[in-house]
């Protein structure tokens, strides 16, 4: 009764693949993962416990922003998946085609357009609005983990705002090398109480997080972890008063393709001639810049 | 006009296993045993009742397995005991009317990295061996809310001068240094945030004599300078009669006697005091 | 100040009498009468078994020495009580200005003050400067022992417990001894057990002889002592 009832709610009848579940997954799964992600929403950056489903896809290739994408996505969504800031990545483009079969709802490349976007390794450039909604795919949810290989350890860790542990972590990282040497992965306390791993965003990413507008959802197939950032919540990395949070510094250089100077860009290392390019690690973003668009 | 202990203990009880009703009755020096013979039980310590003042140092002497380290372990929380209350009565110390022993966790983790400092006979229990040795103390910095490095290290350094550690091997790992440069360390960490109680379990046994000798002077030092109250642990009447004025006296997990350690040492009153200075004079 | 009966210790019984404010009180009698006992159970080194022992402090209350807590002892060992054994307690690596100055640090006194108090007190005893930064344990018997006294001087007591201070010094440093003793100020009470009869007519007010763990006679040197030799 309840299933029928929600399969309705749901819809069947737009185009998605005969035989299957509005979205592939089943109406009790995504209850489940709704019901943590509202969890992980009232306790930002606290890590949500999930059941983890086997998906059509190999653990640690977005299983987890996979099941969020499902679990949330409607008949009028319209959504964007990228890698590493790619839309056209292997990875990308058969989890946004596994969507859209299952669902058939519209796809885009268009940041501005899409309702949903899944996202691995990058945050897009174009400001995301409120009626967006981030899923972001998560290797390693714990950021204790490099410190404590004990998940025991850590939840206490958490539960009693223990994180001078990480403080050490950065204080030796200076230490030894002068700076925090933390490339992707940057520990950023959130709301001013949980430690969160951010996914591995470039330092660059890490800045759009604070006082967003977007509500960011993070999860961890693999690891079984749910995590949010509700919109409009302070999202702090760890720096010290000498030694400043600061992102990727590309020295001046800009993207060859739309001459942007206020991108994160990619390095690519030309085989022929050994010079280094850069071009922006977010290709729609690049492409709407190439075409005059004002972004 | 009398000021007030830094540290008052009550009834503090430590046992181990399931416990009985008469636990406590059938063990202690009476019986000699701490082995309940009616449930098997271990009672480590109980009724241990006494207070320290600030800038005193308190002695507690006893044999292996008399219940000395268990009660500093259960007064640095690293477990709990079965009973008894603890007050830390020390400015800005706002849990000073409440029995520590009862405060969460986080509370619990805040009054021993603000108030209490340690010092492990065993230097892997107090340090992180691979962290550099200002690592080790900007830790019990970094706990209590300092945010800048220099800060830190130059609080480190002052530290690690004071306690007789070259300041060019701050940033070298302690397990590379000799044991009694770690104990050192180990003393420079529980210094860190100026702690009101300093608790001292053994810190020199498995020295050598003259590396016992300048830890001992260190501490003399730490005595004159700070008002930390402290407690010292050692089966070492040598130790306690150098740093301490007065002497708690163990057995079987319970205090036998307590007294002024001239008095311990030179009118000793209970069979098993008399026993233990007569065995080392 | 008063001391009164303390009783049924293996090393003495029914001892009773008072010493007044400033007074020098000498015990005498043969070894292992009890004196030493006696001095011990004054600075709680040893526990009496009965009896009291009342000590006027100067707002004029008065605390029994053998019942008074631990922590009460201690702060009047610090303040007010001194005590002089037969010898210098050795105080290993310690140089013996900061032997001398410690009794001040102790109180919170800086270490330049306390070493300046110290130094004031060496040289008033005569040890040669050279010998101020070295270790008392390399002294002669007569320097120790005058480190000893300044040691317990320098506190100011109200009270001076004194254990034989001049038994094991040679006559020179017995005068040395006995000269600073005289110069203490007057407002400080001294008890002290001495074997050397000649000192005792020197220095004190009154004379307490004991005997066989008793106490068998009070009075002024001259009473007790008359012009017996040693």
């Amino acid at each position: 009764m309840m299933l029928t009832e929600l399969s309705n709610l749901a819809g069947t009848d737009s185009g998605a693949l005969e035989g299957y579940n509005f979205a592939f997954l089943d109406e009790f799964t995504k209850r489940e993962i709704r019901r943590k992600i509202l969890k992980a929403v009232a306790i930002p950056g606290y890590q949500v416990p999930f059941g983890s489903r086997e998906m059509p896809l190999a653990k640690g290739w977005g299983t987890g922003g996979l099941q969020i994408t499902l679990s949330i996505i409607g008949k009028s969504d319209v959504l964007k998946v990228i890698d590493q800031g790619s839309d056209e990545s292997v990875n990308a483009v058969n989890i946004r085609n596994l969507v859209s079969r299952m669902t058939g709802v519209g796809t885009t490349s268009d940041t501005g357009r899409a309702t949903i976007i899944q996202t691995r390794h990058r945050i897009p450039e174009e400001p995301l609005t409120g009626d967006q909604i981030a899923v972001l795919q998560v290797p390693f949810p714990e950021p204790l983990r490099t410190i404590e290989p004990s998940e025991q350890v850590t939840r206490r860790m958490h539960a009693e705002h223990d994180y001078s542990g990480m403080w050490l972590h950065l204080y030796e990282d200076i230490v030894k090398h002068g700076k925090i040497t933390i490339g992707a992965r940057y520990p950023c306390l959130v709301n001013g109480r949980h430690l969160m791993d951010p996914s591995p965003i470039p330092r660059w990413d890490v800045p759009r997080l604070h006082k967003s507008p977007v509500i960011h959802l993070f999860c961890a197939g693999r690891e079984k972890r749910i995590y949010a950032i509700p919109p409009h919540t302070a999202v702090e990395p760890l720096e010290f008063e000498d030694y400043r949070f600061e992102t990727e510094d590309f020295g001046g250089k800009v993207c060859e393709r739309c001459g942007s100077s206020d991108t994160f860009l990619d390095e690519i290392i030309d085989d022929a001639t050994g010079n280094a390019r850069y071009i922006c690690s977010d290709t729609s973003f690049c492409e709407k810049r190439q075409r005059g668009e004002d972004v | 006009m009398n000021p007030a202990p830094a540290l008052e203990v009550n009834n503090l009880t430590k046992i181990y296993g399931s416990g009985c009703r008469k636990c406590i009755e059938n063990t202690g020096p009476d019986h000699s045993r701490n082995v309940c013979p009616v449930c098997g039980s271990v009672v480590a310590c109980a009724d241990i009742t006494f207070d320290v003042m600030p800038g005193e140092i308190l002695g507690i002497v006893g044999e292996s397995g008399s219940g000395k380290s268990t009660i500093v372990r259960c007064l640095h929380f690293d477990m709990e005991p079965t009973g008894g209350a603890a007050y830390l009565r020390c400015s800005g110390n706002d849990s000073g009317n409440e029995n520590i022993f009862l405060l969460n966790s986080q509370r619990k983790r805040a009054v021993r990295n603000l108030h209490l400092g340690m010092v492990y006979q065993n230097p892997q229990m107090g340090l992180r061996l691979d962290v550099t040795a200002g690592g080790n103390i900007a830790e019990k910095l970094l706990a209590a809310g300092w945010q800048n490095v220099e800060k830190i290290r130059d609080r480190g350094g002052k530290l690690l001068k004071r306690t007789e550690i070259p300041l060019e091997r701050m940033d070298e790992a302690p397990r590379n240094f000799s044991g009694g440069m770690q104990q050192r360390v180990q003393i420079a960490k529980a210094l860190a945030n100026d702690p009101d109680v300093l608790l001292l379990d053994e810190l020199t046994t498995g020295l050598d004599v003259s590396v016992q000798a300048r830890i001992l002077d260190l501490i003399k030092e730490i005595r004159r300078s700070t008002n930390a109250a402290m407690i010292l642990i050692t089966h070492d009447l040598g130790v306690i009669k150098l740093l301490s004025e007065r002497t708690i006296v163990l057995k079987d997990g319970r205090i036998v006697e307590m007294g002024l350690t001239d008095q311990i040492l030179e009118d000793p009153q209970h069979e098993y005091t008399q026993l233990l200075v007569n065995s080392v004079l | 100040m008063h001391v009164l009966g303390g009783k049924e210790i293996k090393g003495f019984e029914d001892v009773s009498f008072s010493v007044k404010r400033g007074e020098f009180l000498a015990i005498i009698g043969s070894s292992g009468s009890g004196k030493s006992s006696l001095l011990k159970c004054m600075y709680r080194t040893y526990l009496a078994d009965s009896g009291s022992m009342l000590y006027r402090r100067d707002s004029d209350n008065t605390i029994d020495l053998t019942t008074a807590s631990d922590h009460e002892i201690l702060r009047l060992r610090r303040n007010e009580i001194g005590y002089v054994s037969q010898l210098l307690q050795a105080v290993p690596r310690t140089i013996a200005l900061d032997v001398i100055a410690e009794p001040l640090l102790q109180r919170g006194i800086g270490i330049d003050d306390a070493r300046d108090a110290a130094s004031g007190y060496l040289s008033r005893l005569r040890i040669l400067e050279d010998l101020w930064d070295a270790y008392p344990s390399t002294f002669s018997g007569g320097e120790r022992q005058r480190v000893n006294i300044a040691r317990a001087l320098i506190r100011a007591p109200r009270l001076l417990l004194l254990d034989e201070p001049t038994s094991a010094l040679d006559p020179a440093s017995t005068a040395v001894v006995v000269e600073m003793l005289r110069a203490v100020n007057h407002g400080t009470t001294m008890i002290g057990i001495f074997h050397d009869l000649s000192v005792v007519r020197e220095l004190a007010d009154r004379v307490v002889v004991m005997k066989d763990n008793r106490m068998v006679g009070i009075g002024t040197p001259e009473e007790i002592v008359g012009d017996r030799g040693d």
